[in-house]
């Protein structure tokens, strides 16, 4: 064992001529020292690679909570965020800030029966809210579920046929129910997500700190993380921007589907019920009567997803009735008999229409061979 | 080395003989230590870029919002030649043979593909090609699609005009001029109503780290349920019945 | 004050001062600090993508850490308790090193949440909006910086008394001790609720959630005492009583058994409901639709604990060397039970049925590493000063100069004669 004590006090000599002990001491205690700090420089020194663009400034740090803000202090943060997206994308974003409606609670259906899986409603959803091409950020998730379960386990994410609809499976997009009891906002250390009078949970993107306990906490795996610089191509920005919803995130906050309340908070259908080719989703004013999503709750059966953890979501799937088919002469006879007993039950038209059992019951109706001639 | 006059005699591990060379080297080895380490740190201090999986290729056209097809303009034309004409300039002067429904002289893109109802006078008018017909020998024009296909369909029609079938554009607001509900024509071709199969847009890559590999048991449960075999089963049995009615008629 | 700063840079010269070995382990651990300094500013510059995160597995290797050391935190009491409620006066000064640990864990502890951060720098809203009582992480803010302060006024209050060479004033720290014990509870209570109150992770959704970190924790905690009792018995001058091994002995063996039976309480359930609510438990344990990262692992974490627990039910292990490896068996066993076996599987499958493994990155490592070796230089560096004061080398008015040849002194003296 040998002594290679650098901290030596000056009365503790060994043999030798006590100044040059004490020389050689502090010689060697300043160089581990400079290499030392040699060391944790080098340590410290991946921050080169650190932008101005990622090190929030004096006014960003010191941006208050959203509710917090006073309506100029809102315009001058909007004014910096649409300085910074200039600098990022060189294009002047139209980004305020969409209060919600009064008496507007906006509720979503999706009918199973029609969706194909064509996942379009997936990257019209990227191409208007602005997420991370790549690493690549979407809200809405489409699970092909084989027929006979609703156990999302047994769907499969990555279905890559040539078409859709496969015919043994059905599919089931899911996105953020924006739920009434929604178990993210409670959990949420800073209130940097909470729920809108119009029912949409929001993240106010500048006050998130990152701790994806939301992320944890959410029974429908609807909320992303960025966890990288988000990369989007300048000539894919969509301008059109509100605060809450769709402007661009930094690294290091949560963001998840808002319902495309920039769109929706002025009147407009959210980007996924626009492009979907079926028709299958619905999107809605629940509170009003007449909007379909109050129509669809009222006369379909619909269910929501992971009722049992009580999160109350506002967002319904709902399956058409089997349609009787007019040509199927079974369905028909079931048709015909259910409205002798019930009426209305199938829908058949009053008065004028109706399956008419000479449609099918012959094989060459008269009506038919009217045509014929 | 001499026994030190400390007062508490340290039995420092130094206090041996010829160790004086060695303490020195390694005394320096401290911040020789820090140096090399300063170095290495130096060396990999670029070493953290990330890479990640390549953004999904969309085609722009398919995030194009617009009715699924282009629904016959009312009153009917059709182009010939790439010049409009009006039906009944043709129709007037040839007599068509509406019993053949499949198989059509003249309309060749039209594939009859409605089930049963495969002759084309079950729909248009005989008289007047530029409408339509009902079952009661109405005649109506091609705006009014939707009263003709709920003669059959009037579950679907039902649900259309609540709002619960169908696609609804421009606005969830139901008392704006915006909003426009979709006719049945719109979204299907009359001739062919049911949706032709399509393919799927890229499914999603968020692993940073690329695609795990496929689960190597992913049909896992199915394979091992009787309900879903019966199932499956049901659905062969349905598919090759279908195959085979198609050919018949 | 004066007094006090002086006892402050004193304590701070001290922890320069050692022999080889201090110095070659000081240096090794600094040498992992600096790397975890280094992984971790690459995290700063291109984020959390540089872990093996995902959204699916939204949280790995840090937070798992952090669970593990808020347990081994809330374990110091367990020497606190025989002393100041079973009046155990001979483990009255070993209390310290016992809470001194407990301040280490803690600082660990709250590292990893803050590297787990994706914007460490918005750290001052939790100050400006804090989500108290509804979220369970401010409780856990609270929790933490509450037992800190607690810990660090406790041992320092004892620990300047001995340096002034004072009788310390009961009033000073009697309460605080009491306060402390169920504080240390609370912590991993608090830590447990955290994960047992989202119901959208059936895995973690479970009440006895909190019952089995606290008996983990009050296996491992202790365990680690005694690892590190051992080596103050080596290297220094300080004696430990072997009635202090033999009570932590005890605590250890009940803790253990407690946590293993609540461990298989929880696989009962889990296996024999065989629900949809399984699937999280079955991937663990046997792995799901052919994917099993964390099969060897959990299955490990339990043979060690299993011959841990063998072991200390046997009168052998009133041996030390057998008590030591029994310790270091279950530390790592509980570890890997706790952490990865607790925090990763929850998000396996994902709520939506997905399969995604998790995988630490290198860099991730290093971060966990650097606060690893951070921790134990701040328990080595209070240790390393507390032990001169606590045996009289150290006082107002005797200077280090004693102390340092008295440890060094002791340090050959154990080398000689071990």
């Amino acid at each position: 064992m040998t002594d290679i004590r650098i901290w030596e006090g000056p009365s503790k000599n060994h043999s030798g001529s006590e100044s040059e002990q004490t020389r050689r001491s502090f010689l060697r205690t300043g160089a581990a020292a400079v290499g030392g700090m040699a060391a944790l420089a080098a340590a410290l020194s991946p921050l080169r690679e650190l932008s101005s663009d990622d090190v929030p400034n004096f006014d960003e740090f010191l941006q208050k909570h959203y509710k917090a803000m006073t309506p100029e202090e809102m315009e001058a943060a909007l004014e910096r965020i649409r300085k910074k997206v200039e600098d990022r994308y060189a294009v002047r974003p139209h980004l305020r800030d969409v209060k919600p409606m009064e008496g507007v609670e906006f509720v979503y259906a999706l009918n199973l029966s029609r969706c194909i899986g064509c996942r379009k409603c997936v990257h019209a959803c990227v191409a208007e809210n602005n997420q991370s091409r790549s690493p690549e950020i979407q809200y809405i998730r489409v699970i092909e579920m084989p027929r006979g379960s609703l156990d999302v386990e047994k769907g499969n994410h990555h279905y890559d046929h040539p078409t859709v609809p496969d015919p043994s499976h059905f599919y089931m997009p899911v996105q953020c129910h924006q739920c009434a009891n929604p178990p993210c906002v409670k959990v949420c250390p800073v209130e940097a997500t909470w729920q809108e009078p119009d029912g949409i949970t929001v993240i106010d993107y500048d006050w998130c700190i990152g701790c994806r306990y939301c992320e944890a906490a959410c029974p429908y795996w609807a909320r992303r993380f960025n966890f990288a610089k988000p990369s989007l191509p300048r000539e894919q920005l969509n301008p059109n921007m509100s605060y809450l919803s769709n402007r661009p995130r930094e690294r290091g906050v949560m963001e998840k589907c808002h319902f495309c309340l920039h769109r929706t908070r002025e009147g407009r259908m959210p980007a996924c019920v626009e492009i979907c080719p079926t028709g299958s989703r619905k999107f809605g004013n629940v509170l009003d009567p007449k909007s379909e999503v109050s129509e669809i709750l009222k006369t379909k059966r619909v269910f929501v997803l992971k009722e049992d953890v009580g999160t109350l979501p506002r967002f319904f799937y709902y399956f058409d009735e089997r349609y009787p088919n007019t040509l199927d002469p079974e369905a028909v006879a079931i048709a015909e008999r259910l409205k002798a007993e019930e009426g209305d039950a199938y829908g058949c038209l009053p008065g004028a229409a109706g399956p008419r059992k000479d449609f099918v019951a012959s094989s060459t109706p008269e009506w038919w061979n009217g045509a014929r001639t | 080395m001499q026994p030190r006059p400390e007062p508490v005699p340290p039995i420092v591990a130094g206090a041996v003989p010829g160790s004086r060379v060695d303490a020195a080297w390694l005394g320096w080895s401290l911040p020789m230590g820090f140096v090399a380490l300063a170095m290495v740190l130096f060396a990999l201090s670029r070493d953290g870029e990330m890479t990640y999986a390549p953004a999904a290729m969309v085609d722009r056209g398919d995030l194009v919002v617009k009715p699924r097809r282009a629904a016959m303009s009312d009153p009917a034309h059709i182009l010939v030649d790439g010049s409009p004409q009006n039906c009944n300039g043709c129709h007037q002067i040839f007599q068509s043979n509406s019993a053949a429904g499949a198989n059509l002289n003249f309309h060749g893109d039209i594939r009859l593909l409605h089930g049963l109802n495969n002759r084309c006078t079950n729909c248009h008018d005989p008289e007047n090609r530029e409408r339509l017909t009902l079952r009661d020998g109405a005649s109506v024009p091609f705006a009014q699609t939707p009263q003709l296909c709920a003669q059959c369909h009037g579950t679907v029609f039902r649900d259309w005009e609540r709002g619960t079938h169908g696609k609804t554009l421009g606005s969830w607001m139901t008392h704006s001029d915006a909003q426009r509900r979709l006719n049945c024509n719109e979204c299907h071709n009359p001739h062919s109503p049911k949706f032709e199969p399509t393919r799927p847009l890229p499914g999603p890559n968020t692993l940073r780290m690329g695609a795990q590999p496929a689960s190597p048991s992913h049909d896992h449960g199915q394979m091992h349920s009787p309900l879903q075999r019966w199932l499956r089963e049901l659905d062969a049995a349905k598919t090759m019945n279908s195959t085979s009615k198609g050919g018949h008629q | 004050m004066r007094t006090y700063l002086t006892f402050l840079f004193r304590c701070f010269r001290l922890s320069f001062v050692g022999d080889a070995r201090y110095y070659a382990w000081m240096f090794l651990l600094t040498v992992f600090v600096l790397l975890g300094i280094n992984a971790y500013c690459k995290q700063l510059v291109y984020g959390l993508a540089t872990t093996g995160m995902t959204d699916q597995v939204s949280w790995g290797f840090y937070i798992a850490n952090f669970t593990f050391l808020v347990g081994m935190a809330a374990a110091a009491v367990m020497l606190v308790i025989p002393v100041y409620i079973y009046k155990n006066r001979e483990l009255h000064d070993l209390v310290i090193f016992g809470e001194l640990f407990a301040v280490a864990a803690i600082i660990m502890a709250m590292l990893f949440v803050t590297v787990d951060l994706g914007r460490p720098d918005r750290f001052q809203h939790l100050m400006m909006r804090f989500n108290f009582p509804v979220s369970m992480l401010t409780w856990d803010v609270l929790v933490l910086n509450g037992y800190l302060l607690l810990n660090l006024h406790i041992c320092g209050y004892l620990v300047y008394c001995a340096y002034r060479r004072r009788q310390p004033s009961k009033i000073f720290y009697i309460p605080f001790v009491f306060v402390a014990i169920v504080w240390a509870i609370s912590i991993h209570t608090v830590t447990a609720f955290l994960y047992s109150g989202l119901g959208g992770r059936p895995f973690w959704n479970s009440a006895v959630v909190a019952p089995r970190f606290l008996a983990s924790a009050f296996a491992a905690g202790p365990a680690f005492l005694i690892l590190s009792l051992s080596v103050l018995a080596k290297f220094t001058t300080y004696r430990v009583p072997e009635k202090a091994f033999l009570t932590l002995r005890n605590i250890v063996t009940i803790a253990l058994a407690i946590n293993m039976f609540l461990l298989g309480s929880e696989a009962f359930t889990e296996f024999y409901t065989d629900s949809a609510h399984g699937a999280s438990a079955k991937y663990l344990f046997l792995g799901l639709h052919g994917r099993t990262a964390l099969v060897p692992w959990i299955w490990t974490a339990i043979a060690l604990n299993l011959v841990a627990m063998v072991l200390l039910f046997m009168p052998l292990s009133r041996k030390l060397p057998v008590l030591q490896t029994a310790s270091v068996m279950l530390i790592v066993g509980i570890w890997i039970e706790k952490g990865m076996g607790m925090i990763v599987p929850a998000f396996i499958p994902t709520p939506l049925g997905e399969i995604v493994e998790y995988l630490p990155t290198m860099n991730e490592t290093l971060v966990t590493l650097g606060i690893w070796a951070g921790g134990i230089l701040i328990y080595t560096i209070l240790v390393r000063v507390t032990v001169p004061v606590l045996t009289g080398r150290l006082t107002e008015d005797q200077d280090f100069e004693a102390a340092t040849t008295a440890s060094s002194a002791a340090a050959e003296h154990a080398e000689v004669h071990p």
